[in-house]
């Protein structure tokens, strides 16, 4: 084989009948040895300095680690947990906060509904009604909440299109935030409704009302209670009391 | 005469003449016989079974329903088992095999009591077997990298007891002058292991420590197994295979002894950061940091000594199984190290924790590095225990090839994916919102994941050739013209 | 408090582990281990089964096809 003539430890031509007999035999490999051993015998003392480079890094690396233990070591204390705090300075109570409404109807929406509705609203066909351009959620607020706290079963009808399928309770979620995602979903533009907004006061009046309820409410049992979906509802056709309005 | 002390003299060097102590490389390979193809087969046996677990679990994250309907094989259980049966059942039944040879090699003395060692290694994988069928069975314990539910721990102790200590006692009888810096590095692992796991087993099973010690000492162990069992054993391989088979002593041996104090007196912190966001004093996450990045020194020292030893011999290297996967294996050291160091960084760790990424990472450290290099080692041991030589050079090729680019692409696939993944889960838009559902971030890794699969049918292929070339070496018949020492150096002709 | 009484659990047992490695470090200097370490580095050959300057390990092909 012509890699193994060349190669400087050949795995052995027909000199080297046996291995240990010839091996100071073979030229080619007396030389290779000769040089490894002159290579390797060079420090007088079998001590070869640490390459230089290498001095850096560790000086670097010391240097480094001393500065990130200062910077991030949290003071050495057992309850100091945010490496970038500084202790004493404790989080200032600036009073109650404005809440975005919008906001945290988006991040609900997002969390909770976009699973089955769509992070457009858009829905699925037959299985999870649309919630963008749609005549429910442009209609009474008291029937979303309704909907939203002990959840939907059963066949409906939205925007004229039949859907069956049931609709998880969400009474779990806060009246803020129930309040929150319909606000949301009735106002916000890229959903295409244009509606009123929901007040939390309004969700703990209905959560006070019909909270005990457990199993999921039915389209039929809705109508009889709010009268037939329009989508067209405002605070001075429906029968819903002031609290609705900010 | 006590028995102890009947078993004190039987251990003692100083009963044994000097001559019957210091023996030839090839008598140390005969004792090793019987203990090394026991281990072999327990750890191949135990590389197929993790193999399939390892499909089978990858195959869920693409196609959920497969195999949905069986308890056993849900994802969580059947995860844990292809874990275990990997580190407990293939990497330590395979470092059992490799460590006491290269020991005994060192030592220049034959192994001793190999029927205690042998017994030692049938209740170790006696152990394993009650280990992986408990995890199925859902008896695991929720103790990430000690799944292994309780009743199988004590006996996987005292298995390890009876088989480690041999490797330990090795190094009494030494007859060569020079403790060799594999010596070092096996010495200390065989006393790091054991303490780790007793340490582990009584502050997570017998008596759990509460809160947040819990999770920081899963953490220290779960990476402590990697860093101070497996991380040495592997590099004291190296550091032995790559000198030896190329015939080169090892480039700076000055550097080999930096390399292993740095190691001993930096890994063990470096598990902490695992832990980077949870609720843990600031300062400990900041010290595993730390430590984690001053791991570079031994890993750049370990760099320089491996490249410069094989420097000018690549062509006899590629002409070399053992160096072939030696090599791979030290390269993918120094890769995975330096990457580890940098994902322990705070910055960095935000994007990689919780995603493919990390897994990704593993497999590139307990793969790429410390299995290959058990590859190497025992391509270069089995033909000096058996006397014979490997069957097929193909199926050895079809070995290397297979692993080396499934692994390789396993690992670019995952850490792609993995750190998409991060960027997206993290991404928030102006208003405080994800910018994308899980769901979708989910979606948009499947094809990452039918990937994955696709690489773990490489490497099963790969290490399918390695089952039938090892079972074909052992079915041969002994050539009756091979003189009684390593076949490789003799000339048959 | 219970997190103040582990630390000093961990320091008792690491304590055991950092002594430990200090007087390994110790044997190994007074026993000369230290000293001539590029000696050290050829401990691993053997002059009569696996000498320096012999590559020792080949694809089972590549020898049988040398030596023919």
């Amino acid at each position: 084989m012509s890699d193994s003539d060349k190669s400087p430890y050949p795995p052995s031509g027909e000199s080297r009948s046996t291995f240990e007999g010839h091996r100071f035999s073979d030229e080619g490999l007396q030389r290779k040895h000769a040089q490894l051993l002159r290579e390797k015998e060079e420090p007088s003392e079998g001590f070869s300095p640490m390459p230089l480079f290498l001095v850096f890094l560790i000086m670097i690396l010391s240097f480094w680690a001393g500065i990130y233990m200062v910077e991030y070591g949290g003071y050495f204390d057992a309850f100091h947990f945010d490496e970038t705090a500084t202790p004493g300075i404790l989080v200032q109570d600036t009073g109650p906060q404005e809440v975005d409404m919008l906001a945290l109807g988006r991040r609900v929406y997002s969390q909770n509904c976009a699973i089955c509705h769509g992070a457009d609203g858009s829905g699925q066909a037959g299985v999870f009604p649309p919630v963008a351009r749609a005549d429910w959620v442009q209609d009474n607020p008291e029937r979303l909440i309704k909907v939203t706290l002990a959840g939907l079963a059963g066949p409906i009808e939205v925007n004229g299109r039949p859907y069956n399928n049931a609709m998880t309770a969400f009474g779990r979620l806060s009246d803020q935030q129930i309040a929150a995602v319909l606000t949301y979903i009735r106002t916000d533009p890229a959903l295409g409704n244009n509606s009123y907004p929901v007040s939390p006061e309004l969700v703990a009046q209905v959560r006070a009302e019909w909270g005990a309820r457990r199993n999921a409410w039915t389209g039929p049992e809705l109508e009889e209670i709010h009268g037939p979906v329009t989508g067209n509802w405002s605070p001075s056709n429906g029968s819903t009391p002031e609290t609705a309005e900010e | 005469m006590s028995v102890p002390a009947s078993i004190a003299t039987a251990i003692d060097p100083r009963t044994e003449s000097p001559e019957a102590i210091r023996v030839r490389l090839s008598e140390v390979d005969t004792s090793m016989k019987v203990p090394g193809v026991f281990f072999m087969i327990s750890a191949l046996f135990w590389l197929m079974a993790g193999t399939v677990f390892a499909l089978i679990a990858a195959i869920k994250f693409h196609n959920v329903d497969f195999l949905g309907d069986s308890e056993a094989f849900t994802f969580g259980r059947v995860r844990s088992a292809h874990l275990n049966a990997m580190i407990y059942g293939w990497g330590t039944n395979v470092i059992f095999a490799v460590a006491p040879w290269i020991m005994g090699r060192l030592c220049r003395t034959r192994i001793r009591f190999t029927n205690i060692l042998v017994i030692g290694g049938v209740f170790w994988n006696i152990g394993v077997t009650i280990g992986i069928f408990g995890i199925l069975a859902g008896d695991k314990i929720g103790v990430e990298w000690l799944e292994m539910p309780a009743y199988a721990t004590p006996l996987l102790a005292i298995a390890f007891a009876c088989t480690g200590v041999w490797v330990v006692l090795l190094f009494r009888w030494r007859e060569s002058g020079h403790v060799y810096v594999s010596q070092w590095y096996f010495l200390a692992a065989f006393f790091w292991l054991p303490w780790l796991y007793t340490i582990a087993q009584i502050m997570l099973v017998f008596e759990p420590a509460r809160g947040v010690v819990q999770s920081l000492t899963n953490w220290w162990f779960a990476h402590n197994v990697l860093g101070l069992w497996l991380t040495p054993i592997a590099l004291g391989a190296a550091y032995y295979l790559i000198p030896k088979v190329l015939g080169r002593p090892i480039y700076s041996y000055y550097l080999s002894v930096i390399g292993f104090w740095s190691l001993a007196l930096f890994y063990n912190w470096a598990g902490v950061h695992h832990l980077i966001g949870g609720p843990i004093p600031a300062w400990l996450i900041s010290a595993g940091t730390v430590a984690s990045v001053m791991m570079v020194i031994p890993v750049i020292v370990v760099a320089i000594n491996h490249h410069m030893t094989v420097v000018g011999l690549h062509k006899e290297g590629w002409a070399s199984p053992t160096i072939r996967f030696v090599v791979f294996g030290a390269i993918n050291y120094t890769a995975v190290s330096l990457l580890g160091s940098a994902m322990a960084l705070r910055s960095v760790n935000e994007v990689t924790h919780f995603t493919h990424f990390t897994v990704g990472h593993a497999h590139h450290g307990v793969y790429s590095f410390f299995t290959m290099i058990m590859f190497g080692a025992v391509y270069y041991m089995m033909p000096r225990l058996l006397n014979r030589e490997w069957p097929s050079a193909m199926l050895i090729s079809l070995h290397w090839w297979a692993t080396a680019v499934g692994v390789t692409l396993m690992v670019v696939v995952l850490s792609l994916g993995g750190w998409i993944q991060g960027l997206r889960l993290n991404a928030i838009s102006d208003d405080g919102t994800v910018v994308y559902q899980f769901m979708e971030v989910m979606e948009y890794l499947n094809p990452y994941m039918v990937m994955r699969s696709l690489t773990g049918v490489l490497i099963t292929i790969g290490h399918v050739a390695f089952f039938i070339n090892f079972f074909w070496m052992l079915c041969q018949r002994p050539d009756p013209r091979t003189p009684a020492r390593p076949t490789l150096l003799t000339n048959e002709a | 408090m219970e997190f103040t009484s582990y630390i000093i659990l961990g320091l008792f047992f690491s304590s055991f582990l950092f002594i430990g490695a200090a007087c390994v470090l110790y044997w190994a200097y007074r026993n000369g281990q230290l000293n001539n370490l590029e000696a050290g580095a050829r401990s691993i050959f053997d002059e009569e089964e696996e000498p320096l300057g012999t590559q020792t390990d080949f694809f089972p092909d590549k020898r049988r096809k040398s030596k023919r």
